[in-house]
């Protein structure tokens, strides 16, 4: 099961859930399962313009299709940029 | 000076030969696109807005179209507009204004003639009926209610309710963790400030420049500066609407970018301009263009609160982060609120961002992107805090400091990371060791900044005499040609100056993205070392044909293929290129990833600064500087990295700023008014490469382009209280806010 970290921007979307356990194979799945859980959700932390994802402290830009590692831990956080 | 967790022996990883790009660029050969010459080109000139917000009622290109030598006229109107929700529709209406203008530069028109000088009447000549509308420069006037409003489709995002009116302020981002009040409660010393920022420029000595030639086939070239031409291709395309198979981008030389040249102004105006003049054109910015109409880094507001056990420990921290984003909305509030209190364990804290528009050109990226200006607030307040508590700021520091394991304030764990071996290069330096000098005050600043991965690719052939062209899609921006050859070399196993790298056009090698984020080294390196693993598998094999046996038989050790079983004695690489024809034809192999892994930064700081109380004049004395390098492929340009990035720190905290008039006019766009450091202002700056490898990297490269800019400001604000008594909040330390400074700190008013 991923452990699933949402900021406290984010817990608006989740009714003020801080973290919760996913049973996801991919990001894309993971997705599927947090708009059931939270709806409306994914509409948000779908788009690569303001979400990208942690897994286990690495930074992914573009995560759609990424393997999430069972146990792994998850972050949403901001995109980054760079100069 | 290096200071080493731990290295193998590299042969060539490590090393400082000469830059394979040196001597085109000392002798004056290197070829930058404003140097580009086409027969029959033509010369572009744009017309610009003199207002800092207005309406556009009405334009007319007629008297324009009718003068000598111009050939093509251009407006907004010539270009498709986007859907509100394509990520670029912002960057086309920066690049060109459609109903109305959003500061004082921005784009409206554009000329082609014979001359600069045809283009340049022509575009006078072009007449615009203007509404001028009230405009705001301010973060807090902006988000002020009854402020001018830049757009009437931006609602703020990031509320716990979907607000109704539309607003300056884009988005609203927080961070929290653990319990505040508590924390406050806790503390035995509580600091507290305001800290304000201006808008400053990345000041590239080369303004933008391209060359566009489109032909009857309806495909164009373009020849430009930037630090990323895969993206020049995707946005000029989206600006266009056109397929990016009918754009090629060839990367010229490039004169500085610092991140703000990751997104693009002219090419698109150029291709629509020559399209409809059947002819090349060029653009050209002045250094006045690259002022008013290019993306400076936003100026910032920072309310920031931190709270400390008597032992030093950081209880609480609470920030309120407001930065600018330009004309258009833009991510820098939320990678402030990510970096604030980075350097730094703290259990409770309430950290939140809005970001704002205003009416002054679209911010882009500049080292580090927001890092410094949250630094200035948190590194200050940090200082404050070891002088209440009379402890030295290092130590503080170092018991503040997040190690592996440790959960980053903006969520992930952190993972091996070099800050802890920053603070001690620091602490036991020749510099912090000495006293300073008699008047002279000193500070210290620490400095994080994540570092990123993202795509890259590279071919590398091998020539038949032995020597290898390694091809990669990242312009170079900070000696990356030189950190690519010696990573090839490390693999190859021959000299580094048989290596031939070479900066691809996006035809030649597969797509790779921007140059930002301290990427090229450590993801295009990546890319590099793939393919080349890929073609000592490859060598083995055509050893193995040689000497008719299994390639199992054959490892390659040492630049060299060797027999496991010791029959046959060892063949160069030369030797197994020489007879590739026999063998099963030429060498060579491509890797395309996407780098995963970067290592995240951070730098420490310490300065010695002398202040004149009669003139509010600093003058940087001694300045020493640690970042954590992972490994420096080539540590001449991860110094040059260092001593840019404190270079440019320093310009930032001491004289740099945006100024505008009361209509929101730049009243210093140019190097005389708007003044950054030159080498007389700068005192040596001293360097201490840490490594502490990355585990993610083949070499163990963290990146080093960015980080280095973040500590100066607070380093400096640090020093100059250090020697004044003077605690200055707002930027530039520039003598006139010194001076004043000084005069209150004396209570005499005057």
């Amino acid at each position: 099961m991923a452990q699933v970290h949402f900021s406290a921007g984010q817990r608006r979307l989740t009714g003020g859930v801080a973290h919760t356990d996913v049973d996801a194979a991919t990001v894309r799945e993971l997705l599927r399962k947090l708009e059931e859980m939270f709806p409306g959700i994914r509409a948000h932390l779908d788009q690569t313009a303001s979400t990208a994802i942690a897994i286990d402290g690495d930074i992914i830009p573009d995560p759609l299709y990424e393997p999430i590692p069972a146990d792994a831990e998850v972050h949403f956080i901001a995109p980054l940029a760079g100069g | 000076m290096t200071i080493t967790d731990q290295r193998p022996g590299y042969r060539y990883v490590g090393t400082r030969p000469v830059r394979h790009d040196g001597l085109d660029k000392v002798v004056g050969k290197a070829r930058y696109a404003a140097d580009l010459v086409l027969p029959g080109m033509l010369y572009g000139h744009i017309l610009r807005s003199p207002h800092a917000h207005a309406r556009i009622v009405a334009i007319d290109t007629a008297a324009a179209e009718a003068m000598p030598g111009v050939r093509a006229v251009i407006t907004g109107a010539d270009f498709p507009e986007l859907p509100a929700d394509d990520p670029e529709r912002n960057t086309t209406r920066n690049l060109m204004a459609r109903d109305k203008v959003l500061y004082e530069g921005h784009a409206i028109a554009a000329v082609a003639a014979t001359s600069q000088r045809a283009a340049k009447a022509a575009a006078k000549a072009i007449a615009v009926t203007y509404e001028v509308l009230p405009h705001t420069l301010d973060i807090r006037e902006a988000m002020a209610p009854g402020a001018p409003l830049l757009h009437d489709d931006v609602f703020t995002t990031g509320l716990d309710s979907e607000p109704s009116e539309p607003s300056n302020v884009a988005n609203r981002t927080c961070y929290e963790r653990g319990d505040i009040e508590q924390g406050f409660a806790d503390a035995a010393v509580v600091v507290e400030g305001e800290f304000v920022t201006k808008a400053v420029h990345q000041g590239y000595i080369e303004p933008h420049a391209c060359v566009a030639d489109t032909g009857q086939d309806g495909k164009t070239v373009i020849w430009c500066s930037s630090q990323g031409h895969f993206r020049v291709r995707s946005q000029t395309a989206a600006m266009l609407g056109w397929d990016t198979a009918r754009i090629k981008v060839i990367p010229a030389e490039i004169g500085g970018g610092f991140g703000g040249k990751t997104t693009i102004y002219l090419e698109p105006l150029a291709v629509a301009l020559s399209a409809r003049a059947g002819r090349p054109v060029k653009l050209v910015m002045s250094r006045e263009e690259v002022f008013r109409a290019t993306g400076p880094t936003p100026g910032s507001v920072i309310r920031l609160k931190l709270g400390a056990a008597d032992d030093g420990k950081i209880t609480a921290a609470k920030a309120w982060m407001a930065y600018e984003s330009g004309a258009f909305p833009g991510p820098w509030a939320m990678l402030g609120c990510m970096c604030v209190i980075s350097p730094y364990n703290v259990e409770n804290f309430l950290i939140e961002g809005y970001e704002v528009v205003v009416n002054k050109p679209v911010n882009v990226a500049y080292r580090a992107p927001s890092a410094p200006m949250a630094a200035f607030a948190a590194d200050t307040l940090v200082d404050e805090i070891a002088r209440r508590l009379d402890m030295d700021p290092i130590e503080l520091r170092l018991l503040n400091c997040p190690s592996a394991g440790d959960q980053a304030p903006y969520g992930p764990k952190w993972p091996r990371i070099g800050l802890r071996e920053c603070l001690e290069a620091v602490r036991d330096s020749d510099h912090y060791r000495s006293e300073p000098a008699p008047g002279h005050g000193r500070g210290v600043a620490s400095g994080f900044w994540f570092n990123i991965g993202e795509a890259s690719s590279a071919t590398v052939n091998l020539n038949e005499n032995g020597t290898a062209t390694v091809v990669t899609g990242s312009p170079d921006i900070g000696g990356s040609r030189a950190s690519m050859a010696l990573m090839a070399a490390e693999e190859l196993g021959i000299d580094v100056y048989d290596i031939q790298p070479v900066v691809g056009d996006t035809e030649v090698v597969g797509f790779t993205d921007v140059t930002e984020g301290s990427r090229a080294t450590f993801a295009t390196g990546m890319a590099v070392v793939e393919a080349c693993r890929d073609l000592k598998r490859q060598l083995c094999g055509r050893a193995a044909v040689m000497w008719d046996c299994d390639s199992d038989e054959v490892a390659w050790s040492d630049g060299q293929a060797t027999h496991r079983a010791g029959e046959h004695e060892p063949l160069a690489l030369a030797a197994i290129t020489a007879e590739a024809g026999r063998t099963g034809g030429p060498l060579g192999a491509t890797a395309s990833l996407n780098a995963r892994g970067a290592g995240p930064a951070f730098s420490v700081q310490v300065t010695d600064v002398s202040v004149d109380e009669e003139t509010g004049r600093v003058t940087v004395e001694r300045y020493t500087t640690a970042q954590d390098a992972g490994t420096a492929i080539h540590p001449d340009y991860v110094e040059g990295q260092m001593q840019g990035g404190v270079a440019q720190g320093i310009g930032w905290a001491l004289n740099e700023e945006y100024i505008h008039d009361a209509d929101g006019v730049m009243e210093n766009p140019g190097f005389l008014d708007y003044r950054i450091p030159v080498a007389s202002d700068l005192p040596m700056i001293e360097t201490i490469i840490v490594e502490v490898p990355n585990p993610n990297h083949p070499y163990g490269v963290r990146g080093v382009g960015e980080v280095g800019i973040v500590p100066p400001i607070p380093a400096l604000a640090n020093a100059v209280y250090d020697a004044t008594g003077a605690r200055i909040r707002e930027l530039p330390l520039s003598p006139p806010r010194v001076l004043a400074a000084i005069t209150a700190r004396n209570g005499d008013g005057g």
